[in-house]
């Protein structure tokens, strides 16, 4: 494989990671534990002012970055089957879980790495939900130690980075969703101890003891008030599962719920048998509902679903859970759900937002995204994630 | 422990149950008539068993692949690494030192071997201990029955989330096969209660979709199913079976037990090929289970309050119980459930229109060439050796410890555990002999604990064995202490 094919491919793969692979993080590393930390409740607080200040300059760099890529796809295929993509894998270790840890510290030598910050805000009227959330992601192509790559030309480079930002009016309805992706290359895109930047926008982390506070900003900003922060007070849980280390917190405040997440270590599986769609309303700061649903890619074998209640971080299984999604003709996401939990005495209803059908392509195994649900004229925020219904041709 | 532990299949969870003296039982068996696919209830004939070596029968146990199904090792040990398994619903189960296990098991859970799948990929398969093994204080005891097992919930929750984590067809071929099966009999297997077994129920989930001649599986079930709401169980001790000349509650394990056994094989071995390897073994595994000595009661005995309690012992209980001491006896007796009069579900099931079919196709079978199903309408009065271990009591595990088991109006109606695991000395009540617990009212709690055992449920009655109730609270108090030593 020469460079030029190499780069294309590894480029497309992490497209593709970043829509699969990351998904999966989400999804199965959530489900399988990391949703039963208990929310954090935060007085802290939180500036939220100007997300979309980022998007102009990232569609135009998204426009270019697809075209270039889209003319790769059969790259991909490929470089799934290359020994080469074993060779890579190969070069990284396995991610340690060290006894003490800061949260979401950077971790720049293990191959794969993702943060995602999402909220869901309610502005001061109480009525307008909105939903942001910015990802970064970065894939390692070459080892640590391999500078060899680097040092010959300014054009080649050891990780491909990707950042994404999108955001939905529960009001209107209507979406921006927007995407960055960068090489390395002339320092275009990064990784250090204390800041993750692609392109245009860079995270700066900081620590104090378990603390963890992410400012999001243009690179090129120097305006102070022109920030995000995100802040999270507690130690993170962190657990292992397979060779990626995650970890997650949620600070829930009056008007805001945000969602802080990081996973590191090897490349994530893309391969799962079983989809796994889960949909946690807050109920409260300190109680959450988490209900998951799990169906296999063949359309055989049993659908579950199973529901649990947290609170105050004390999990108890919820027993039987119905889960009825309705869709209109032709849809791949369906246009409602309603989840009734009968040991609760209570039912669920979710409008889902168009993003899931308008932001789903072939790329994609699922969506996830913010909701409310609807119990009793209360409007819960929540996380949901779902797939497209005719999932196993994907 | 959830679901890993249900993927065995404990069939001797249903072997016994505490049964009182009573000079009437012969007579009773003598006027029942009982259908001739039945036991008649009274003495148990011996049958002598195969012989076999304990030594090769525990190795068999720990290493064999006699359940030849279940996760892939890489997804296993995955799950078991993250901190999740417990908060999935996957109970992977204790790791605790096991004597003599291979390297290759290694920080897998004791209920647990690593055998090869079919696809030629190393699996992890439940093994017997799963409903037949606990750990006691610390340390694993073989064949003690795990009474605080986990039943309650959905399997196929936990084994289809696990499919996520597949990577490449030979682990998706191995999950397939082990996800299909518990599908298929998951919706009989799910007891109201944590701490009961619905072992009998899975058994018979298992045979109705085995073919009668080739033991293939069948996709759809072949036979009347069991019902979906298994009567629960109290598993018994294997050291029980040094004595037993018939296996379970209602003494339906006649004949070889060895063979009856490989029921526990039922889940995964597709044809009489895979049965006969097993058999192969199976005498050493029966072998093994009979040379288990029971645990010693590790806290403090008043022996003189003890000797005081076994006049009254042998007054009420030995008939049915045995004698213990120099010159042991067991009379290996059945009682009428009109003599005994607990809870009659179980018996129901196994003697009705469902238990029908089960013998017919277990006698018939690749199974019935050794053994014999014939479920008598009475229940098996056990031996008592190591009975402070047992508890809780009843075949239903309903009533908590010994006292309450000799004070009929003492048995809580809605109760549960302190503790979640036998692991702690302190959780454990040694003046009433069995696991502390507390009563708990009808209706607390606006979401349902599976941890309450109510025995207002159907199957789950505490009524019964009301022997040794004329006994005051001082001969009672003795009889609890003389117990101790059994």
């Amino acid at each position: 494989m020469d460079t030029s094919t190499e780069i294309s491919a590894q480029g497309c793969f992490t497209i593709q990671l970043f829509r699969r692979g990351l998904f999966w993080v989400l999804c199965v590393g959530l489900v399988l534990s990391a949703c039963d930390s208990p929310p954090q409740q935060s007085a802290q607080g939180s500036q939220s002012q100007d997300q979309g200040h980022n998007t102009d300059a990232a569609a135009e760099a998204l426009t270019e970055f697809s075209d270039w890529l889209s003319d790769q796809s059969s790259a991909f295929g490929e470089l799934l089957n290359s020994a080469q993509v074993e060779t890579i894998t190969r070069s990284f270790p396995v991610p340690e879980l060290p006894d003490s840890q800061t949260p979401f510290q950077t971790q720049p030598d293990q191959r794969f790495e993702q943060w995602t910050l999402s909220s869901l805000t309610r502005p001061a009227d109480g009525k307008d939900w909105v939903w942001h959330e910015q990802q970064f992601l970065r894939v390692a192509i070459a080892a640590a130690n391999a500078t060899d790559a680097e040092e010959a030309s300014n054009w080649r480079f050891r990780d491909v980075m990707m950042q994404r930002y999108q955001s939905y009016d529960f009001a209107s309805g209507s979406q921006v969703s927007d995407s960055v992706a960068e090489r390395r290359a002339l320092s275009l895109a990064d990784v250090t101890d204390d800041s993750v930047y692609v392109h245009d926008v860079v995270a700066l982390i900081s620590h104090t003891g378990c603390a963890s506070t992410f400012t999001l900003k243009r690179h090129s900003d120097t305006r102070a008030d022109d920030t995000e922060v995100w802040q999270s007070r507690d130690c993170p849980e962190r657990f292992r599962l397979g060779d990626t280390v995650f970890s997650g917190t949620r600070t829930v405040t009056d008007n805001d719920v945000r969602w802080v997440t990081h996973a590191y270590g090897q490349l994530p599986s893309l391969a799962g048998v079983v989809l796994i769609e889960q949909l946690e309303i807050v109920l409260s700061a300190d109680e959450e509902l988490l209900v998951n649903r799990s169906r296999r890619r063949t359309g055989s074998g049993p659908v579950t679903v199973s529901a649990t209640l947290v609170k105050n971080g004390e999990r108890q299984e919820l027993g039987e859970v119905r889960w009825q999604m309705n869709y209109a003709d032709a849809a791949l996401f369906p246009e409602s759900l309603v989840v009734q939990v009968p040991s609760l005495s209570q039912a669920y209803s979710i409008k889902v937002p168009a993003a899931f059908e308008n932001g789903f392509n072939n790329d994609s195994l699922g969506v996830r995204h913010g909701v409310l649900a609807e119990q009793d004229g209360m409007a819960h925020p929540g996380l949901l994630t779902l797939y497209p219904r005719n999932s196993d041709n994907l | 422990m959830r679901l890993f532990s249900l993927f065995v299949v404990c069939l001797s969870a249903t072997a016994c149950t505490d049964n009182p003296a009573d000079p009437n039982e012969a007579k009773l068996a003598d006027v029942v008539k009982p259908a001739d696919w039945l036991s008649p209830v009274g003495p148990v004939p011996v049958f002598e068993q195969r012989p076999g070596d304990p030594h090769t029968g525990r190795h068999a146990l720990l290493h064999e692949s006699y359940v030849n199904c279940g996760l892939p090792e890489r997804v296993f040990r995955e799950l078991q690494s993250s901190a999740s398994g417990s908060a999935s619903g996957l109970g992977l189960g204790t790791v605790v030192d096991v004597t003599g296990r291979d390297a290759a098991m290694d920080g897998l859970p004791y209920n647990t071997n690593r055998v090869i799948g079919r696809s030629g990929i190393p699996i992890v398969s439940s093994n017997c201990l799963s409903c037949h093994g606990t750990v006691l204080f610390g340390e694993l005891v073989i064949g003690l029955g795990n009474e605080f097992a986990d039943f309650t919930q959905n399997p196929s929750v936990a084994v289809e989330r696990a499919g996520a984590l597949l990577q490449g067809d030979a682990e998706a071929a191995e999950w397939t096969l082990f996800a299909d099966r518990i599908a298929a009999i998951a919706p009989y297997i799910q007891t109201r209660t944590v701490g009961v077994n619905p072992a009998p129920n899975l058994t018979g989930a298992l045979v109705a979709h085995r073919d009668v001649d080739t033991h293939a599986w069948m996709s759809e079930p072949q036979m009347l199913m069991p019902p979906t709401d298994p009567p629960p169980v109290s598993v018994p001790p294997w050291w029980r079976m040094q004595k037993k000349h018939a296996m379970f509650n209602l003494s339906e394990g006649r004949d070889d037990h060895a063979r009856f056994m490989l029921a526990a094989s039922m889940l995964c071995a597709d044809s009489v090929a895979e049965l006969d390897q097993i058999d192969e073994y199976a005498p050493d595994v029966r072998a093994y289970l009979s040379s288990i000595e029971p645990p010693a009661y590790p806290f403090e005995i008043d022996r003189e309050l003890a000797q005081r309690g076994e006049q009254p012992y042998l007054e009420h209980c030995s008939s049915c119980h045995g004698t213990y001491g120099a010159d042991p006896s067991y009379p290996n007796t059945v009682t009428a459930i009109d003599a005994v009069k607990t809870d009659a579900r179980l018996l129901e099931v196994a003697t009705g229109e469902f238990g029908r079919e089960f013998v017919g196709w277990f006698n018939a079978s690749w199974f019935g060439l050794r053994s014999k199903a014939a479920p008598a309408k009475g229940y098996v009065a056990p031996p008592l050796d190591g009975i402070w271990a047992t508890a809780p009591f009843l075949h239903n595990g309903s009533v908590p410890n010994l006292a309450t088991l000799l004070s009929e109006d003492q048995r809580p109606t809605r109760w549960r555990h302190i503790a979640s695991d036998a692991r702690d000395p302190d959780s454990y009540d040694t003046a009433n002999v069995g696991w502390r617990y507390e009563t708990v009212a009808a209706g607390a709690g606006t979401i349902p604990d599976p941890r309450v055992y109510d025995t207002s449920r159907d199957g789950y009655g505490n009524q019964g064995h009301s022997y040794g109730v004329e006994l005051d609270d001082a001969q009672k108090s003795a009889l609890v202490e003389y117990l101790k030593m059994l």
